[in-house]
């Protein structure tokens, strides 16, 4: 397996893990998250190319323009209902794509924008993931996490609990989006090449899949089924013209008989949780009986 | 000054009045209970109080302060908390984090500090886990914390949602049917275990209940509501004996002048 198929893997995790937070915990579908993917990787990538900036503050406006962005967005339409935030989010995606294709002289237009400098590595996109995944890891264990997880319950039990619906979802989208702004930061300065039609829906719903795959509630899942589910169509290079189906088949498959997910809601914590409690019985039931 | 203070409140769902004209005072460490026949109107009284319905009219105070327009989770935040007559707990969360959910609106740590596990976020979680437990061990649950809802019995679930009103420390709770699918026995342990909340903790109650026994044994003060209007309000034994309830309840041809 080559490095550039690594890299691709590793971006693909953190896509699935920049709609965690909003898909998988908050009940919100975004089939347009990889807009703010293009949005990260073209502030970045012509800021680098056109004005010569360096990595950091290509990065960092990157990632901070996606935040801009998706405040904007989500003033109006996080007060929306979520099946009209899922519109919206589809249409979204699909504009921030005709406005890169359009605006040539900027972007580069279809014919994409190249020669972006090589700064990133395969070591710092393994940095860049392992952060990521800890970032949204801490987020779910944290009042936040749960606030999300009560309102995708629960709206109106949520509300009457103290919890402000809007303020929530908006911390949790512009978070994600700076996330996903990330992923294209990465990219740019790996692929050195970008052009608008990287990041269309496709890629935002294959993320969605990714997560169902997983399971909406782990994030251990999620970034294990973007890993298998990414690496599988390579994997199955051998069988070329079933390769497709085979991929669909076994994404149908676990969608059907685990309709839950690969892993429910089972984190990679529980299983140390549970080994602990394993290795603890042994000294517990003594202090019972006595 | 009385706690709640709730002045001509009207409702209607398209023709159907469902609360019409109804004004209620409850003073502090009071339970006030609600009882009428099913359709009477005593849910939306509380999806009222709690603003999860817009007024059509009137007024709804508490501790003076003039809440009728607020939202709903202002409302919360201000003190009043409820269970629900169907239990509504959040599934996908354990007993214990449901619990920690109505501490978790309070701005303990930011959101940067939760995702870089800053020394705020860890000692805002302690505390969280802190108050969540004694609530927990107040109705009973605390050995059940790992536990997902779902897998609790019936009058477990309706002792969490307790529980979980509770955390948001409340002035006033407002409890929606809380015996109902509780065996005798249960029944019991709810008001033992409603009047030692009353005892224990500074907080006034409302209660929305059929089981008589219940009511009767646990509240000072009753409104008996039917079709949207008050028909009777008094001490458990002026209720007793109303004519109207009488007649609500039973359908007796009294007369009847309310």
């Amino acid at each position: 397996m080559n490095e550039s198929v690594i890299v691709f893997t590793l971006i693909t995790i953190i896509g699935v893990v920049s709609i965690f937070p909003l898909t998988g915990l908050t009940g919100l579908f975004s089939f347009g998250q990889a807009a703010y993917m293009a949005v990260g990787a073209y502030i970045a990538g012509i800021l680098a190319v056109f004005y010569q900036m360096p990595l950091i503050v290509c990065g960092l406006a990157g990632v901070l323009g996606c935040g801009v962005l998706s405040m904007i967005v989500g003033y109006p339409t996080l007060k929306l209902r979520r099946d009209f935030f899922a519109l919206m989010s589809l249409f979204l995606g699909e504009a921030i794509k005709a406005v890169l294709n359009a605006s040539g002289n900027i972007t580069g237009g279809a014919q994409g924008l190249s020669s972006i400098p090589k700064w990133v590595g395969l070591p710092g996109v393994i940095v860049g993931t392992i952060v990521v995944v800890a970032l949204v890891a801490f987020m779910k264990y944290s009042r936040f996490g749960r606030m999300c997880l009560a309102i995708k319950t629960d709206e109106l039990a949520a509300k009457s609990f103290g919890i402000s619906v809007f303020a929530t979802k908006m911390k949790v989208y512009v978070f994600t989006s700076m996330i996903a702004g990330f992923a294209g930061v990465l990219y740019a300065f790996y692929i050195q090449y970008i052009d608008p039609n990287m990041f269309g829906w496709t890629t935002s719903s294959s993320w969605v899949i990714f997560l169902f795959f997983g399971g909406t509630v782990s994030l251990t899942g999620s970034v294990l089924s973007a890993a298998i589910l990414t690496m599988l169509p390579e994997m199955l290079r051998f069988a070329s013209e079933l390769r497709t189906v085979i991929y669909c088949v076994i994404i149908i498959a676990v969608l059907n008989f685990r309709p839950q997910g690969l892993l429910g809601d089972k984190e990679i914590s529980d299983l140390f949780k549970w080994i602990k409690s394993k290795l603890a019985k042994p000294k517990k039931l003594p202090d019972k009986a006595a | 000054m009385a706690l709640l203070d709730v002045k001509n409140i009207n409702k209607r769902f398209g023709g159907v009045v469902a609360v019409d004209d109804f004004s209620m005072v409850v003073e502090p460490n009071e339970i006030v209970g609600i009882i009428g026949p099913n359709g009477a109107g005593k849910t939306t009284i509380y999806n009222l109080i709690s603003k999860v319905y817009e007024l059509d009219s009137g007024q709804v105070y508490l501790e003076g302060e003039e809440i009728s327009h607020q939202k709903q989770e202002k409302v919360a935040k201000l003190g009043i908390a409820r269970t629900f007559q169907n239990i509504r707990l959040f599934q996908s969360l354990t007993v214990l984090d449901n619990v920690k959910v109505p501490c978790d609106y309070k701005p303990r740590y930011t959101f940067a500090e939760s995702i870089l596990m800053l020394p705020r976020r860890w000692k805002g979680e302690a505390e969280t886990k802190r108050e969540a437990m004694e609530c927990l061990e107040l109705v009973g649950l605390a050995h059940l914390c790992n536990e997902k809802p779902s897998n609790l019995p019936y009058g477990m679930q309706r002792r969490l949602e307790i529980a979980r009103a509770l955390a948001l420390k409340p002035k006033l709770l407002l409890l929606d049917e809380p015996a109902a699918g509780l065996n005798p026995e249960e029944a019991l342990g709810l008001v033992d275990f409603l009047k030692n909340i009353m005892k224990n903790l500074d907080i006034s109650m409302i209660l929305i209940e059929h089981r008589m026994d219940v009511i009767m044994e646990l509240c000072d003060r009753i409104y008996v509501q039917d079709f949207g209007k008050t028909i009777a309000m008094g001490t458990p034994e002026q209720i007793q004996t109303d004519a109207c309830v009488l007649a609500a309840y039973l359908g007796e041809e009294e007369e009847c002048n309310a």
